[in-house]
């Protein structure tokens, strides 16, 4: 159980399911074609540093061809569709998930 | 009473600055007949090449999921080598790893907090470093540029327990000089010294050391109060206060503790008395990643007494200590 969460500092951001990490690491597999080797890493960061939002959620391929995508919301609001878009609009990595 | 069995692989992370006597250890730890199957993670490429022993050298990929926040920064090699490691699980017992000298421990000690897999299935055990009783009050005391780390500060801060080696080429006056100089750093991690890295390795392999209960245990000193510090050094500051925790009030307390600090606090670990729940909750943090666990019930006689330790820089033991107080049910 994990009771105490201090990324949750809103309500708003409560950890994502194991489930919910699996699928959408399994878009990031499918989309890339990558095989089980290459390490997908998602994560739900709330950092108050100059230049973070205060919680986002950075899904990354690491390794030699390292790539990531950002979104401004927990990890629990990004949706495999969501991530499936931005992974096909942009698929060598994308820092910001708004336009500039 | 329920006890619940962490059946993750136990992981040692060995730091030290160069010629500190890290692959002494290693050595030392792959050689000697402990019936542990050892697989190893290297970065320098060793001359280690022992029979039942995975070695793997690894290449530092530092990962910054924001740019240039230390907080948010991990070792893609690491989690790549861990991932290759745990489809060998037959093969080994525990892991250890071996950093470079000027390697900052946070990445890899992060690395154990961020991957689901990898904290489902990896349990970070202890981070051991080795000091060079001759040279390290040097390198302690080496004034950096400014936005410079002093890596060896770092790497006596994030350790849960320092092996004090060459203590044959110091005097006795020397050692409790450098040991003094240690504590004032990280009062929490205790000190073991050694000629040659020659240790017990039941001092080094599967302690516990993130499990604060057993840190309480070996020194109940622990969280006495230290002298206080208010400037820029590095130091540590424990607490312990009786009380039932409301859940929410410690969660935005932390949340913005660790959001808004987290670069300054290397470490953080506590044991928590949460309001309505019988066991204990255990937690450990790294800059701002934090994981916490349920821990054993709480005794019928035992005093409900939170326990919290933070290292780190600039840390104020009294607003620490109010701000936890806040967060009692009673506050």
């Amino acid at each position: 159980m994990n009771l105490v969460n201090p990324g949750n500092t809103t309500a708003a951001a409560p950890r994502a399911s194991a489930a919910h990490l699996a699928d959408l690491k399994d878009v990031v597999r499918s989309e890339l074609e990558l095989d089980t080797e290459t390490t997908v890493l998602i994560q739900q960061l709330a950092c108050a540093e100059p230049g973070c939002p205060p919680v986002e959620t950075v899904v990354a391929v690491l390794g030699t061809s390292r790539r990531s995508w950002k979104f401004s919301t927990p990890t629990t609001d990004v949706t495999t569709a969501a991530l499936r878009d931005v992974i096909a609009k942009y698929p060598r990595g994308r820092e910001h998930d708004h336009d500039d | 009473m329920t006890t619940t069995i962490d059946d993750r692989v136990p992981v040692t992370v060995i730091t030290g600055f160069l010629g500190s006597g890290k692959t002494t250890l290693v050595n030392r730890i792959l050689t000697e007949n402990h019936g542990r199957r050892i697989a190893v993670i290297e970065n320098e490429f060793g001359e280690v090449g022992i029979d039942d022993a995975l070695v793997l050298d690894a290449e530092e990929e530092i990962f910054e999921m924001n740019n240039g926040c230390i907080c948010c920064t991990v070792r893609g090699d690491l989690i790549r080598i861990l991932g290759a490691l745990m489809r060998r699980r037959d093969k080994f017992d525990q892991i250890l790893i071996e950093t470079t000298g000027l390697a900052d421990p946070a990445p890899v000690a992060q690395t154990f907090f961020v991957d689901d897999e990898i904290r489902d299935r990896l349990r970070l055990d202890a981070i051991v470093t080795v000091v060079d009783a001759a040279h390290v009050l040097d390198h302690l005391n080496e004034i950096k540029p400014e936005g410079v780390e002093n890596e060896s500060v770092e790497q006596v801060a994030f350790a849960d327990r320092m092996l004090l080696n060459k203590t044959d080429l110091v005097s006795e006056e020397q050692l409790a000089a450098v040991e003094n100089r240690l504590r004032s750093i990280n009062r929490g991690a205790g000190i073991v010294r050694t000629q040659n890295a020659k240790v017990d390795l039941a001092q080094v392999l599967d302690i516990g050391a993130f499990d604060l209960q057993r840190v309480l245990t070996d020194d109940p000193a622990f969280l006495e109060q230290d002298d206080h510090q208010h400037d820029q050094s590095v130091s540590s500051v424990g607490f312990l206060i009786d009380g039932d925790v409301d859940v929410e009030k410690l969660n935005s307390w932390l949340g913005e503790l660790l959001a808004s600090k987290g670069v300054d606090i290397f470490r953080s670990k506590g044991i928590l008395a949460l309001a309505g729940q019988d066991r204990q909750y255990v937690f450990q943090g790294v800059h701002m990643l934090f994981d916490g666990t349920e821990g054993r019930p709480w005794g019928e006689q035992e005093s409900r007494t939170n326990r919290m330790v933070f290292i780190g820089r600039h840390l104020d033991r009294e607003a620490l200590e109010a701000a936890f107080r806040a967060c009692l049910v009673d506050a």
